[in-house]
């Protein structure tokens, strides 16, 4: 079976638990990579094999470089189309969520205000993308 | 004594003169003797003597007559008078045969004799000066005709006289008359005749006179004649006549009375016409009527100033009216000049030098004259010389002078308010210009030279468009422009000027157009204040605006997220611990923490939510009140819109608003009412709307407790909640609802009724308040 990797750019630690937290409710067959702000995250996508992600889950609001511009590098890479990405947000401006979805993100998740909804979200994310 | 003696002398031809004869014959001698001497007595006369009968045959003749007409005395007696004096000597045929006629009361002699053409024994054409008298002898009319040769009554002196004096007749265009009072008699010359229209030939009487009299004052005229006769008197009477054409003009005759024994018994005299003397004298006097009228009626009043008098010696009517002097009171003045004003006395006596060194020219001065009542008048007299006397000194002054009082005093105000006002523009807290259409400074205040660190003189050396920072300089004059077209009369703009110094001064300015009587715009007036400082307050609070709004974003933002965490984590050890409480305690205690959070978010979301409605950018546009209900329940329902509520437009309006931000507006409101319904019953809330002028105005009246009056305003402010901790709610709903209304120009109060509810009033104006 093919190993399933989950990128997860996101520089705050507690939604990285929570995150990770959430996603291993479902199983400890995820692999599960965080990096932490924007720079590292264009870095990881340029040289990684983006056959081998099966899932990124990106923060807009990360140091060095916006999430959507991460986003965006990703869509304009060859293989980039095929990688499912999850905006992962506290803000719910139409307008940007708008921006993300025209750029090629599946779906977006308001960071929760309880870990129930979390739970929720990444449920269905994970149910998506299998 | 002739005469006397005629009868006598003519005895023979009557029978009665032989009865009487032969009665006297024992005197025949004496008679003899009586004719003899009454022969020599006629004889020695140098007039000639000839009497005529009825059938004008002469029947005596003196030696003198037969001398005049160079014939025998026996040759004389028996002939025709018409004989000597031939009838185509007509007038004087005309005369003696008229003179036989006359009635026998017509007994008077000829006062003068007449000059006639005869025909001497030798056939010669004599001139002789004939005088005809008519007497009674033995009942049988006679004519006694003296006789003198004219060569003998003139001599050449007197001829020279007469023919200078006929002259000097024919060489004026009067007419000579003579009129014999005694026979009636009338002579006149043809110029005489012409001038009364008849025919010269025709024989000059009276009666020919009298008939070109104007038949209207003829009756008149003749009384004047009879009594200037009476009294003796000489006339001179103006009359109107007939003249040559028909027409009536003016005559005037005058005529001496000439006396014979101490009667009247000729009257000569002269006719002329005096027509066009009588219209000129009539436009004279018109002229002088209306010159008189012209200078009592002027607007000034005329004086003749006597300079060594010192006195008036002529007033005019306007004179006394507008000085109050009457002639008299004038006469009465020793000394004039006590009546001008001291002040002036100097001027005057300058001003009366100079009209006496240049006295053909016009002199003009004003100065003050006491009335009579004792006020002052200012005069502007002009004054030139009236009199010169042999030396080519002026004596008098003729003057015109009117009324400047009046003038005087708008002039002295005029000039007290220019004094004000000028102190008010150069005193003014503010700039002012007086600006040409074209731009440049005409006039600048002290205030304005400070702001701009220019002198006057430098100012009104340029023009305001090279003072003009760039960037404000269209702006600018595209007003200009509007205003000299005639869009409106002022406009008022923010805009920038560069100081002498270089740096860039904010102003408010405001500018009118100032036109003349015609709408044509002559120049501007502008008023410019400096806004410096006001400005960069502005500025200031703008920044410190954006960067609180910055800060209620981001501290709204930044704020979320810890909270976030509270929740979540709060949630995630609830989890944890399902089924595994111990303490019941802790539940509780755990759920504690995330109420607070929840309530801390909503007050969090509620900031951002303020700030947002002070800062987006509003769509205002006419739409129903009934649309905005609908879209205000719409969003409701997506979060959950309770069953209970009861929404009703009563009567609809159109409102102009941005439907989304009033749509905010009534969901705060409606969710007031909801949450306020404490009693378990339905929520109805009613809304009304109508125009009110410019003002579209909704009130919004619900079932709840309503709003004590003391709270009315309060409950504006943000985070003002007037009930516990059991109603949820951040306290900033109706602090939004004011913004948003505000923002619209409008105002939100609640009103104080007595009836239960909330009555709430929202009013709006139907445009732009920006405009």
């Amino acid at each position: 079976m093919k190993p399933f990797n989950i990128v997860v750019v996101e520089d705050d630690p507690d939604d990285q638990y929570l995150l990770r937290r959430a996603i291993n409710e479902y199983g400890h067959q995820y692999n599960i990579q965080f990096l932490s702000d924007g720079q590292e995250a264009l870095n990881f996508f340029s040289n990684e094999k983006l056959s081998e992600v099966s899932l990124a889950i990106i923060d807009l609001n990360i140091p060095r470089t916006s999430g959507m511009k991460v986003l965006e590098f990703i869509k304009q890479l060859p293989e980039g189309n095929s990688i499912p990405v999850v905006i992962f947000t506290t803000s719910n401006f139409d307008i940007e969520i708008k921006q993300a979805i025209a750029l090629g993100a599946i779906a977006y998740m308001v960071k929760p205000r309880d870990y129930t909804s979390l739970k929720e979200s990444v449920k269905k994310i994970l149910r998506y993308c299998q | 004594v002739i005469y006397h003696y005629l009868p006598i002398a003519l005895s023979l031809p009557t029978k009665a003169q032989w009865e009487q004869l032969k009665e006297a014959a024992f005197s025949k001698r004496q008679e003899n003797e009586s004719q003899s001497f009454f022969h020599i007595i006629t004889d020695s006369i140098s007039t000639g003597i000839m009497v005529v009968d009825r059938n004008l045959k002469i029947v005596m003749a003196n030696l003198a007559s037969s001398a005049a007409f160079q014939m025998p005395n026996k040759e004389l007696i028996g002939r025709q008078i018409s004989d000597l004096i031939p009838s185509s000597v007509k007038h004087h045929n005309v005369l003696m045969n008229q003179f036989f006629e006359l009635s026998t009361d017509y007994q008077y002699p000829m006062a003068k004799g007449r000059a006639v053409k005869a025909v001497a024994g030798n056939g010669e054409e004599i001139e002789v000066e004939i005088k005809l008298s008519q007497f009674k002898y033995f009942e049988q009319s006679m004519v006694a005709v003296t006789v003198e040769n004219k060569k003998s009554i003139h001599n050449p002196n007197n001829s020279d006289r007469l023919e200078r004096t006929l002259r000097c007749l024919a060489s004026v265009m009067d007419g000579a008359w003579e009129w014999n009072i005694k026979t009636d008699e009338v002579w006149w010359n043809s110029q005489h005749a012409k001038l009364i229209g008849v025919n010269p030939t025709e024989p000059p009487s009276f009666r020919l006179w009298e008939q070109h009299l104007h038949p209207d004052i003829r009756e008149n005229v003749l009384k004047e004649i009879s009594l200037t006769i009476a009294n003796g008197q000489d006339f001179d009477l103006d009359y109107l006549g007939r003249t040559e054409n028909g027409s009536y003009q003016w005559f005037r005759t005058r005529g001496k009375i000439y006396y014979e024994n101490g009667e009247p018994a000729i009257m000569s005299g002269m006719l002329s016409n005096i027509n066009h003397t009588r219209e000129l004298q009539s436009e004279l006097n018109e002229k002088t009527n209306f010159l008189n009228r012209l200078i009592d009626r002027s607007v000034a009043g005329v004086y003749v100033f006597d300079l060594a008098k010192k006195q008036n010696t002529y007033i005019n009517n306007t004179y006394s009216r507008i000085l109050g002097y009457s002639p008299s009171d004038i006469e009465q003045i020793e000394d004039l000049t006590t009546l001008f004003h001291a002040d002036d006395l100097v001027r005057i006596s300058k001003h009366i030098d100079e009209v006496t060194a240049s006295p053909e020219s016009i002199h003009e001065i004003v100065y003050r004259f006491k009335h009579k009542e004792g006020h002052w008048v200012w005069c502007l007299s002009q004054d030139s010389a009236n009199d010169i006397d042999g030396n080519g000194r002026v004596t008098s002054m003729l003057g015109t002078f009117i009324n400047i009082t009046d003038l005087k005093e708008k002039e002295q105000t005029i000039q007290d308010w220019a004094a004000s006002f000028y102190s008010i523009f150069n005193q003014a807290a503010v700039g002012i210009a007086q600006v040409s259409l074209e731009g440049s400074f005409i006039r600048v205040n002290r205030k304005l030279c400070e702001m701009w660190g220019y002198s006057e003189s430098d100012l009104l050396q340029k023009t305001f468009q090279e003072l003009t920072y760039s960037d404000d300089l269209d702006r600018d004059l595209e007003n200009v422009n509007k205003l000299i077209e005639g869009e409106g009369e002022s406009y008022s703009i923010e805009k920038r000027y560069i100081c002498s110094d270089g740096h860039i001064q904010w102003t408010l300015l405001t500018v009118k157009i100032v036109r003349d009587s015609d709408d044509k715009p002559q120049h501007f007036i502008a008023v410019i204040e400096d806004i410096g400082e006001r400005k960069k307050t502005e500025e200031a609070l703008n920044e410190s605006n954006k960067a609180l709004e910055m800060f209620a974003f981001t501290a709204s933002h930044d704020l979320q997220e810890p909270l976030r965490k509270i929740k979540t984590f709060s949630s995630l050890i609830e989890e944890r611990l399902s089924g595994k409480w111990e303490d019941p305690d802790a539940r509780y205690e755990l759920n504690r923490i995330s109420d607070a959070a929840n309530r801390m978010s909503y007050m969090i979301t509620s900031i951002l939510d303020l700030s947002r409605a002070s800062n987006v950018e509003l769509q205002r546009k006419p739409v129903m009140l009934s649309a905005i209900v609908d879209n205000a329940l719409e969003t409701m329902s997506v979060h959950n819109r309770p069953e209970t509520l009861n929404v009703t437009v009563k009567t609809d309006v159109i409102c102009f608003v941005d439907v989304e931000q009033m749509s905010r507006v009534l969901v705060n409101l409606f969710s007031n009412s909801i949450k306020y319904q404490l009693k378990n019953i339905n929520t109805i809330v009613t809304l009304q709307g109508h125009i009110e002028g410019n003002y579209t105005i909704i009130s919004i009246v619900d079932n709840g407790p309503g709003i004590a009056s003391s709270d009315t305003e309060s409950v504006f402010a943000p985070f003002k909640r007037l009930v516990g901790r059991d109603i949820s709610g951040s306290g900033m709903g109706l602090s939004i609802c004011r913004q948003i209304v505000k923002r619209h120009h409008g105002s939100i109060l609640i009103r104080d009724t007595n009836t239960e509810g909330l009555y709430l009033e929202i009013r709006i104006p139907n445009e732009d308040g920006n405009k």
